[in-house]
């Protein structure tokens, strides 16, 4: 009679009985000795026997479940488990369905990516949406997870280097990554994907003039939706440098950020074409930011009023942005030794 | 728990020596679940001993042999615990203990160097098993195991050239760095691929003001520092970050007091060990993190840290490794006097 619940030693099971397992060697004099619970000692004791004796088979496969399910970052086990399955000629699918379950019960870690990764470089399905779905859904309740985003990334370049991504799907990708922004405008993983989709993948849009106005307009909404965004600031700096564009033709979407008793914000050309900031400017926006006096001192730089420019940064290093003096002292020196 | 009072302890070190020494001793399950790491910690508990001057607190022949006690015959280099499989990941902690307990001697460092040739693919990634994850840390890794094995020579030009521009390859348009091309900024790839550029003496592919600006923007409110725009502070950032901005030579450009206080405020000062940020449980990643980022800082009491390799400056002076660094002097007290 069996204690309900009690673990049941592999040992004691009739499957095992053929191998001998083999215990932990933790080495001469452990600096490091481990105790181990008795299901995963037992687990890792058989598991070591079926390597040795290199054994693919399928109480093989499930053993290489339970260590993973105990410990989803042991690379062995799942290395193990992938060859396992290869060689069984498993039916990979539902190898991924089991990846899914892992997610729900949040067993995470590099391998459980890594193997899903070579499930789908093996199944390589003509059309990778779903898999693009189930990482669209993986990401709503953990919406910058490294790992996933750079799986993201992976499976587009994989696919479409198989010429297996639709000029729809590329589309449709856009619009998920804008609805992922405007759920959270300071989601840096997010506006990382759209710097992918738009400027840097072969064929990105905002490598044509219409793609450039389009990608510059979005950025500055975004900037005037939420003006201390890091990750909009960023990206627009980065936007100008890649396209090699002048900052000064946009200043007047800037400068009312700049607003500070040393300054007079200036009229807005009536023929000034880019997206102005709202009027007044959104809820506790503290004044001025600092990216936007940043900004400004770069393009004073470029039109030649460096004496101004290191005032600018002046006022960052002593007033605006005293946590980064270190930085802005640099900017300042920079100008004043012009 | 870490202390999380406002008044800033100073830190200590007697306190953290005990906490190493004693690692050992836990009996707990999350213990032998991290077995992949024990090598690792090993690792991380030595250098953080020798920041501290307290190297031969760990006895020296019992890590040397249980490192040796790592060395997967079949794969020709160290696994992360006896009976593991040989990783990337263990073979740089294997050769950075050898060469802290100068026994380099005892280590087959021909095999290991034909295990980590093996691990370069064509397009001068770096895999970190015959599976084929690639990722920009086993790039540094291989890096810097070949430089301490004294083989960074056996690398063809045309394969060196590979490699840095894998690397330069990661980088985005915020003058970070990703795991693969494409994918998000992160202080940690950050630190891996300036320290690996710098090894192959190209930091000048860095774009070092901005990269600095970047970095210099991780610090928060609370002095802490984090990984990505919008992400919480973690202690183990005041090592990834700080030494970047070192490496690249704009370490002022984080506010040093903050982020002294940030780390000390993160000790458990009844048990010892460093956490992640302050009121959290500790671990010893955190504890040598912590350390060695207070090391850069200038905070007295401490050993000189080699920022390119986490590892003894003065060691790595010795070996004729050292590459341009800048780090902040060393105080004599702290607080300092005003």
């Amino acid at each position: 009679m069996v204690e309900v619940g009690a673990y049941i030693p592999l040992g004691q099971r009739g499957v095992w009985s053929d191998v001998k397992p083999i215990a932990q060697d933790d080495g001469p004099n452990p600096i490091v000795p481990i105790m181990y619970s008795e299901e995963y000692r037992d687990a890792m004791d058989y598991f070591r026997a079926i390597a040795a004796s290199g054994e693919k088979s399928e109480r093989a496969l499930e053993l290489t479940e339970t260590i993973i399910r105990l410990n989803p970052a042991h690379y062995t086990v799942w290395q193990y488990r992938m060859s396992t399955l290869l060689e069984l000629k498993k039916d990979l699918e539902e190898e991924l369905q089991l990846m899914n379950e892992f997610a729900v019960e949040n067993l995470k870690s590099y391998q459980v990516w890594h193997h899903r990764l070579l499930l789908l470089t093996h199944i390589s399905p003509q059309d990778p949406s779903s898999e693009i779905d189930y990482i669209h859904q993986a990401l709503l309740p953990d919406p910058k997870n490294y790992h996933t985003w750079a799986y993201l990334h992976w499976l587009y370049s994989h696919f479409s280097t198989l010429g297996r991504v639709t000029d729809k799907q590329w589309k449709y990708e856009q619009r998920w990554c804008e609805e992922m922004l405007r759920v959270d405008g300071r989601n840096n993983s997010a506006w990382g994907w759209r710097w992918f989709l738009r400027v840097a993948r072969p064929g990105a849009a905002a490598s044509q003039a219409d793609g450039v106005k389009e990608e510059l307009n979005y950025t500055l909404e975004a900037i005037h939706l939420i003006p201390h965004n890091i990750s909009a600031w960023n990206y627009l700096r980065g936007l100008l440098k890649h396209l090699k564009l002048p900052l000064t033709p946009l200043l007047p979407a800037i400068l009312p950020y700049t607003a500070r008793p040393s300054a007079q914000i200036p009229e807005v050309p009536s023929t000034f074409e880019f997206p102005l900031p709202s009027d007044p400017l959104p809820n506790d926006t503290p004044l001025p930011v600092p990216l936007a006096l940043e900004y400004l001192g770069d393009s004073l730089i470029e039109q030649n009023q460096t004496i101004e420019a290191g005032e600018v940064f002046g006022e960052l290093s002593m007033e605006y942005d005293r946590m980064r003096t270190g930085y802005w002292e640099f900017r300042r020196r920079e100008c004043v030794e012009e | 728990m870490a202390s999380s009072s406002s008044v800033v302890p100073k830190l200590n070190i007697p306190l953290h020596v005990k906490y190493i020494q004693n690692l050992d001793k836990k009996q707990d399950l999350a213990y032998h679940l991290t077995s992949h790491l024990r090598l690792n910690g090993i690792y991380w508990g030595l250098t953080a001993l020798c920041i501290m001057g307290q190297h031969s607190a760990l006895d020296r022949e019992g890590v040397i042999e249980y490192t040796i006690s790592c060395w997967d015959e079949e794969a020709g280099t160290f696994g992360p615990h006896p009976g593991h499989d040989g990783h990337i990941l263990a073979t740089l902690s294997a050769i950075q203990i050898m060469v802290i307990e100068d026994a380099l001697d005892r280590v087959d460092i021909e095999r290991v160097t034909k295990f980590l040739h093996s691990l370069i693919n064509p397009d001068g990634a770096v895999s970190g098993d015959q599976w084929g994850e690639s990722d920009t840390r086993f790039s540094y890794i291989l890096l810097q195991s070949l430089a301490l094995l004294g083989k960074l020579d056996t690398l063809s030009p045309e394969t060196r050239e590979n490699i840095t521009q894998n690397i330069k390859g990661c980088m985005n348009f915020d003058g970070g760095f990703g795991t693969t091309p494409g994918a998000e900024s992160h202080s940690g790839q950050v630190w891996v691929c300036t320290a690996a550029l710098s090894i192959l003496d190209r930091e000048d592919l860095i774009d070092k003001d901005l990269l600095g600006a970047w970095l210099s923007e991780r610090q928060l409110p609370n002095g802490g520092l984090n990984g990505r725009p919008e992400k919480l502070e973690d202690v183990c950032y005041s090592w990834w970050c700080a030494a970047s901005l070192s490496i690249i030579g704009r370490l002022h450009w984080i506010d040093r007091d903050k982020l002294i206080a940030f780390i000390l405020g993160a000790q458990d000062l009844e048990d010892g060990g460093i956490a992640d940020r302050p009121g959290d449980w500790v671990d010893v990643f955190h504890t040598v993190f912590g350390v060695a980022g207070l090391s850069l800082l200038g905070y007295p009491g401490l050993q000189d840290i080699d920022p390119v390799y986490c590892m003894p400056a003065g060691l790595i002076a010795s070996l004729g490794l050292r590459k341009p660094y800048i780090t902040l002097p060393r105080l004599s007290s702290y607080p300092p006097p005003s």
